[in-house]
């Protein structure tokens, strides 16, 4: 499972400048977090990975090989690289859970019995077997961010780039998302990306932290280097009420 | 708080099927008897096409009301044009109305032509209320994936699908969100509300498109949309179904019948 890497990389849209000269890599296997205030080009930063968006300049490396956004290599990357959305309405786009869940398979032109493999597999790996019946529009957020994380799955990809994945959830739902997010990066040695402005989460079970700024990756590393409580004023990234003393695993 | 766009997703998603009839049967029936109507000229006949079409929504087990608030929808498009036919058509006067100064005669032959025409329309949408209310959608699409409608019209459909209830779904946040702005207290506040109310819903729309684009390309969709029908069971035709269908083709072959006669 090859790492990410990043290089050089600038966005802008609508003559704005989003993403400044970013250079970051993402080794494989590990937790990466990078965390921001909104508006910072998190999200952005995100879409890139995946090949929605398509840098003005600079380069994307999956392992050895260079994104060059023709057809097969975004196959291929989309393939290998599933990212969530922050919310889940704008992921799911069919009327029922095991059809949501099979639309990446069906794209892949995978035969019935292997997608349908896939959309059990899924289901059972994040133990949402009671969804199978259910339709799309009627699941709670925290039902339908599992489902979205169960589409990504179908894919099997080798990394998982997620978008404020606790964003709306219930503690009740955070804890059960950390805890799927926690088994695929442990027993599947899943590279995980997470974008998200919650320190506590990011605490929990980050192996690597970025703070971004106005498009630009200000620090980067271990968390214990980067959730001080300095760093985290300097970005106004501290939490009212944050007990910095607990913060650390 | 279920909103009557959830309710309707519900119908159209509904494995519920009181009548017994397969969805090709449905799509068969509601397009004849839709064809049949354009044809008819006469009150009854076509007053019969919407009663019965009505009725048959009704027992599939959609609730008159939410029927009856679905079908509000083409009247609010009905009703100003056919006022203007009442107004241009015809030559025998039935009375005037005197709008500023000016005269204007309501006719007995446009108040006869826009009656047949809003009969006629209520029924054409009757019919196809039958079909979108009582068959889920991935039924229809696989119905119409058999009678080898274009791939690019199936996708249309299912798009248009997902996006009509999105776009339902925000009508009804954007409605409760002006309710409660005071946005409908007064005739110049309403008409503010609606301005902002429509041109939101436009934006929403383009900008639910484009999400929903991305979560497509996201999943390594090539421009084709996959079949959402992948987990469907096949289902056999039982002896109830053949009954139904045949009393509904009987109801078609009177109506023709009628307008021979």
């Amino acid at each position: 499972m090859p790492g990410l890497k990043i290089r050089e990389l600038s966005f802008s849209y609508d003559g704005t400048k989003i993403l400044k000269n970013i250079n970051l890599d993402f080794k494989e296997g590990e937790k990466t977090f990078i965390l921001g205030g909104n508006g910072e080009g998190k999200t952005t930063l995100l879409e890139h990975l995946n090949g929605l968006l398509q840098p003005n300049t600079g380069d994307i490396y999956f392992g050895d090989q260079k994104i060059t956004y023709d057809d097969s290599c975004l196959n291929k990357l989309r393939q290998e690289i599933g990212v969530l959305f922050q919310n889940p309405e704008n992921q799911i786009v069919a009327p029922k859970v095991p059809q949501d869940i099979g639309v990446g398979p069906c794209n892949l032109g995978l035969t019935q019995e292997q997608v349908k493999n896939r959309i059990n597999n899924s289901l059972k790996k994040l133990d949402i077997k009671e969804l199978a019946e259910r339709k799309t529009h009627n699941l709670s957020v925290g039902e339908k961010k599992k489902v979205c994380i169960a589409g990504l799955l179908a894919m099997k990809p080798s990394t998982l780039v997620l978008d404020e994945p606790l964003s709306s959830l219930d503690p009740k739902s955070s804890r059960e998302v950390i805890d799927i997010i926690q088994n695929l990066n442990q027993e599947e040695g899943k590279t995980i990306i997470i974008a998200t402005h919650n320190i506590g989460f990011a605490s929990k079970i980050a192996d690597k932290v970025i703070i971004m700024e106005e498009g630009k990756v200000k620090e980067s590393g271990s968390p214990e280097n980067i959730l001080r409580k300095d760093i985290l004023n300097k970005y106004s990234l501290k939490p009212p009420g944050l007990n910095m003393n607990k913060i650390h695993k | 708080m279920t909103t009557l766009s959830r309710k309707l997703r519900s119908h159209t998603l509904s494995q519920k099927n009181n009548l017994g009839l397969t969805s090709n049967q449905k799509i068969f029936f509601s397009i004849f008897t839709l064809f049949i109507n354009i044809s008819l000229k006469e009150v009854h006949s076509i007053l019969l096409v919407l009663l019965f079409m009505t009725s048959l929504t009704i027992w599939s087990g959609i609730r008159i009301k939410n029927y009856f608030k679905v079908m509000l929808v083409p009247l609010f498009f009905l009703i100003p044009s056919i006022a203007i036919i009442m107004f241009i058509r015809g030559t025998n006067i039935v009375f005037t109305i005197n709008l500023l100064g000016i005269q204007l005669h309501v006719m007995r032959e446009g108040i006869n032509l826009g009656l047949i025409l809003l009969l006629r329309a209520l029924a054409g949408v009757s019919c196809l209320y039958f079909l979108i209310l009582t068959t889920p959608i991935e039924e229809m699409i696989q119905s119409f994936r058999k009678i080898k409608l274009p791939n690019v019209v199936i996708e249309i459909l299912f798009l248009s699908y997902k996006l009509i209830f999105d776009l339902a779904d925000r009508a009804e946040i954007l409605k409760r969100s002006l309710n409660s702005k005071l946005g409908f207290n007064s005739i110049k506040n309403s008409f503010k509300s609606i301005s902002l109310f429509t041109s939101s819903l436009f934006v929403n729309s383009i900008d639910r498109s484009i999400k929903i684009n991305k979560a497509l390309d996201a999943r390594c969709c090539n421009g084709k949309m996959p079949s959402p029908n992948i987990l469907e069971e096949k289902k056999g035709i039982n002896k109830k179904i053949s009954i139904s269908f045949l009393v509904l083709i009987t109801f078609d072959l009177i109506l023709i019948a009628l307008k021979i006669i």
